[in-house]
């Protein structure tokens, strides 16, 4: 609660110790895992990715305590308030990045990760009027599962301010010499590296650049390729001097696509339990998400507990699994 | 609240479109140009108008352009503008407010027709006159102030008509740097076109115009609805300029700003006649003072269009320092008079909103104009921060823009690498901040020098007249100008040798609510922090030398 009597949600955190009460750790704050709990989207025997004892009473003693301090009737009111208040900062954060930039996000999926996002990502899409979540297998991970993924690449770059018309072609290869060596340096097999060259350069005069690429530094060239950008850019060339400001190289070393087979187990049913939608509990259908087949279908209410995560689907939205194992939910009470 | 039929959502995600579309402008301008100006201070703004000539959205650099924009696209639609047509403008007596602030309008034309008017303005460095820089203190006509463009069309039919082009560069110093400028104004304009023509191909041009119509009606309806919680009642005030750069003679500004309803009207009746010197401010300057603390008293939120300036009457005495008669003299009238304005409005209006007027601001710009008359020369400008008021939720600012602009300061390296100048001091000024509950923001202290022959022009204000204290606040300190150590008066011209030092004072901002109920912790961080306390930096009683450099000088 805040000093002008308003339930805030963040931004300080519990972080992992003591952490969320329900961990067992001494942690009484409630936080937005409690309500979860609470809610019944996290289950009394989820391990969280390892091998936490989930205490459920905590969470329930914790959000007692703010329905006290908050005027509302009971921890189930304080769990609706919290996870509807860290949703509302969520869908204001996607906003400021659709809306606010001109971007209508009925047109986008939503894409959920970390271990929470999918629990909070169907209701967001309801408020944004968003039809479609997908899920990545490796949605906790997500960010260290791209890094694995992407490209091995190096840059290097060194100021070299001189007007294009006077650069000793020299002096700027010696200086491409000292970047190419610097980027190779840490790849192990430099010979796989694919090298470039680039020139940040402008009209003399501006403060902004152009990035174009050089091949072999030759003055007309960069020249020409400058104007073709700045005109691509902005719409317009002039006549006047072009000026090199920075020296740019790159390596990149490709990496083979993750082979990420996905098969599934039978029977992914693990039971049901109690979890809020709709103001009020309803029998939901859980499955454990590692055990759903490629091509399953599912229809919400229902959660997928997941060694990383877990999956809330709300009623009206279905559910399916892809080949690799993401999961795509898609509402259903609409054309 | 709308009649439109649009839903909510689209309308939300085309007007961010509107204003992103104005914001681009303002980059592709910011980002071609050659001036520091203009890409380093980004004294330029940028706004989209529906076809029927309203303002939709505005990328809202500088205050005293808002009222500005719709007088230029008013006074263009009045030449029956074509599809590729730029025009150029800067003439103060028809849709410009002073002359280095030049204006292109063209109309933006989809499938053939008109749908929009894309308008940029910038305040060019040097547009010619009598002095480098076009700021001259002493002009008593606007010819001597420099060249003067009625609505002239500097693109017609999609190409730049060259011999404009050469008359206006053949009439400012620095013609290089202005053809850039120039090219990249027009860059704007053109990108406003490629962007609303694919708004349209994506939404259609009946939803587009519904949108227009919308973003309008919302506006108009949350400032109606700010108005009617605001008291109805007459309300007063009166200050004054110093002089008007041919006398020291104070030029009294008068407002009485009546709020009825759902509608204000602001009445300058008893404002000065026009006056000799440079001060004169065209009808725009008082339009957009008025619009600026209109939106501060009401909430900010509110996108500023053409709906907030309906329920809204300015009434100026025809002749008078804001509405002159040509040829008059105006270059000051843009930069001081909207300043003081902008003041005298807020005042009258602190006895209807006090929770949300703070204390004078340093009530001037600072215009301070380096550059020499030799062959292809520089034009050195720049406006000068200094103490924003208190405010009645806490201190002022130290060091910003107050009021009518909202520039960046030019960065001492890029200053140092552009222009044969040094800086030789930029600090916060201490104790010139008003006290009272909370403090009234720092003035600077920033000292150049010179290091070619040179002339210099001073266009200042709040030397003599100290901006003002509220609800028992003390007043801020007064600025001083200095040329190598000797006061000069607020607006002054001079011819200067190479290894002068021109030093600027600026104005802290007054202080709000008694000083007895300052927290004494606020005060302790004040002496900590060395803004109170220590050295005493006011006009007459100083102790520190102009070329003292100091180690906290970034303001």
């Amino acid at each position: 609660m805040d000093d002008g009597g308003a339930l805030r949600v963040g931004p300080g955190s519990a972080g992992a110790e003591p952490g969320p009460a329900c961990y067992g750790r001494g942690g009484t704050e409630p936080t937005v895992t409690d309500a979860n709990v609470v809610l019944g989207y996290i289950g009394p025997d989820a391990s969280l990715g390892g091998d936490l004892e989930l205490d459920v009473d905590a969470a329930h003693d914790a959000l007692a305590a703010l329905a006290d301090e908050a005027g509302l009737d009971d921890a189930l009111a304080a769990a609706r308030g919290v996870y509807r208040v860290a949703n509302a900062n969520m869908t204001r954060a996607v906003r400021r990045v659709t809306v606010e930039r001109g971007h209508d996000p009925r047109r986008f999926a939503l894409v959920a990760f970390g271990g929470a996002g999918p629990m909070h990502a169907g209701a967001l899409a309801a408020d944004l009027d968003v039809d479609t979540v997908v899920v990545p297998r490796a949605c906790g991970v997500l960010s260290a599962y791209g890094l694995l993924a992407a490209d091995e690449k190096h840059d290097a770059a060194r100021t070299h301010q001189v007007a294009l018309a006077e650069a000793d072609p020299d002096a700027v290869a010696a200086v491409y010499d000292d970047l190419v060596g610097d980027v190779l340096a840490d790849i192990a097999d430099p010979d796989a590296a694919s090298v470039t060259r680039a020139a940040d350069c402008r009209y003399a005069g501006q403060s902004f650049e152009q990035t174009v690429s050089v091949s072999e530094f030759d003055p007309d060239t960069v020249a020409e390729r400058f104007h073709a950008a700045h005109e691509s850019a902005h719409g317009y060339r002039l006549d006047d001097p072009v000026e090199v400001v920075t020296l740019r190289a790159s390596a990149t070393v490709e990496r083979d696509p993750l082979d990420v087979a996905y098969a599934g187990r039978d029977d992914p049913v693990t039971g049901t339990r109690e979890a809020f939608f709709d103001g009020a509990y309803r029998e939901t259908t859980v499955y454990d998400r590692e055990a759903l087949a490629p091509g399953a279908e599912l229809g919400g209410p229902a959660v997928l507990d997941g060694r990383e995560s877990t999956v809330v689907v709300p009623p009206v939205w279905t559910g399916r699994v892809t080949p690799d194992g993401t999961v795509v939910l898609e509402r259903g009470d609409r054309e | 609240m709308t009649t439109s039929e649009i839903d909510p959502v689209t309308l939300e995600v085309v007007r961010n479109q509107f204003e992103s579309l104005a914001e681009e402008m303002g980059q592709v301008l910011i980002r071609g140009a050659y001036s520091p100006n203009i890409k380093e201070r980004e004294d330029c703004s940028t706004a989209l108008f529906d076809s029927a000539g309203r303002l939709v959205a505005q990328a809202e650099h500088i205050p005293v352009h808002l009222g500005a924009m719709p007088e230029a696209v008013d006074t263009v639609r009045d030449y029956d503008p074509e599809p590729g047509d730029v025009y150029v403008l800067n003439d103060p007596f028809e849709g410009g407010t002073h002359l280095p602030d030049v204006t292109m309008v063209s109309p933006i034309s989809v499938g053939g027709e008109i749908a929009g008017y894309a308008v940029s303005r910038a305040h060019h460095a040097d547009v010619g006159g009598m002095t480098p820089g076009s700021m001259p203190a002493g002009a008593r006509e606007v010819f001597q102030e420099g060249l003067r463009l009625p609505p002239t069309r500097l693109v017609a039919g999609g190409d730049v008509v060259e011999d404009v082009m050469d008359l206006l560069l053949a009439n400012v110093r620095s013609p290089g740097e202005r053809r850039a400028d120039l090219r990249a104004q027009i860059a704007a304009n053109d990108r406003a076109e490629e962007r609303l023509r694919a708004l349209v191909a994506d939404h259609g041009r009946d939803e587009i115009d519904a949108a227009f119509d919308a973003v309008v009606d919302y506006s108009r309806e949350r400032v109606r609805a700010e108005l009617r919680d605001l008291p109805d009642g007459t309300y007063r005030a009166r200050d004054a300029l110093e002089g008007d750069g041919i006398t020291d003679d104070d030029v009294p500004i008068e407002v009485a700003v009546t709020v009825d309803g759902e509608s204000v009207t602001v009445d300058f009746a008893g404002t000065a006649e026009q006056v000799a010197g440079n001060v004169n401010a065209p009808l725009a300057v008082a339009k957009s003072a008025v619009y600026f603390v209109l939106r501060c008293v009401t909430d900010p939120e509110i996108p500023p269009n053409q709906g907030c300036y309906d329920p809204v009457t300015i009434d100026v005495p025809d002749g008078s320092l804001l509405d002159p008669d040509p040829p008059a003299a105006v270059v000051g009238g843009n930069v001081e008079t909207s300043q003081r304005v902008t003041d005298v409005v807020f005042a009258a209006l602190a006895d209807a909103v006090p929770e949300r007027v703070p204390a004078g601001g340093q009530g001037t710009m600072n215009n301070l104009t380096i550059g020499d008359r030799t062959g292809d020369g520089f034009a050195y400008y720049e406006t000068i921060g200094g103490g924003s008021g208190a405010r009645p939720q806490g201190d002022g600012l130290d060091g910003v823009q107050v009021g009518m602009t909202n520039t960046l300061n030019t960065p001492v390296e890029a200053l140092e690498n552009e222009y044969p100048l040094r800086v030789e001091k930029y600090a916060f000024r201490p104790n010139s901040g008003g006290d009272g509950e909370h403090r009234g923001g720092l003035g600077v202290v920033r000292s150049v020098t010179v290091q070619t022959d040179a002339t210099v022009s001073l266009l200042t204000e709040r030397r003599r007249h100290a901006p003002r204290g509220l609800a028992g606040g003390a007043d801020g300190a007064t600025g001083e100008n200095r040329i190598d150590g000797e006061p000069v008066p607020a607006k002054t011209i001079r011819d200067v040798t190479a290894g002068t030092t021109v030093s600027v004072r600026t104005p802290g901002g007054g202080g709000h609510g008694p000083p007895e109920e300052r927290d004494p912790d606020a005060r302790a961080a004040d002496e900590a922090d060395g803004k109170v306390g220590g050295t005493d930096d006011v006009p007459g009683g100083t102790t520190d030398t102009d070329d003292a450099t100091n180690a906290d000088g970034d303001a």
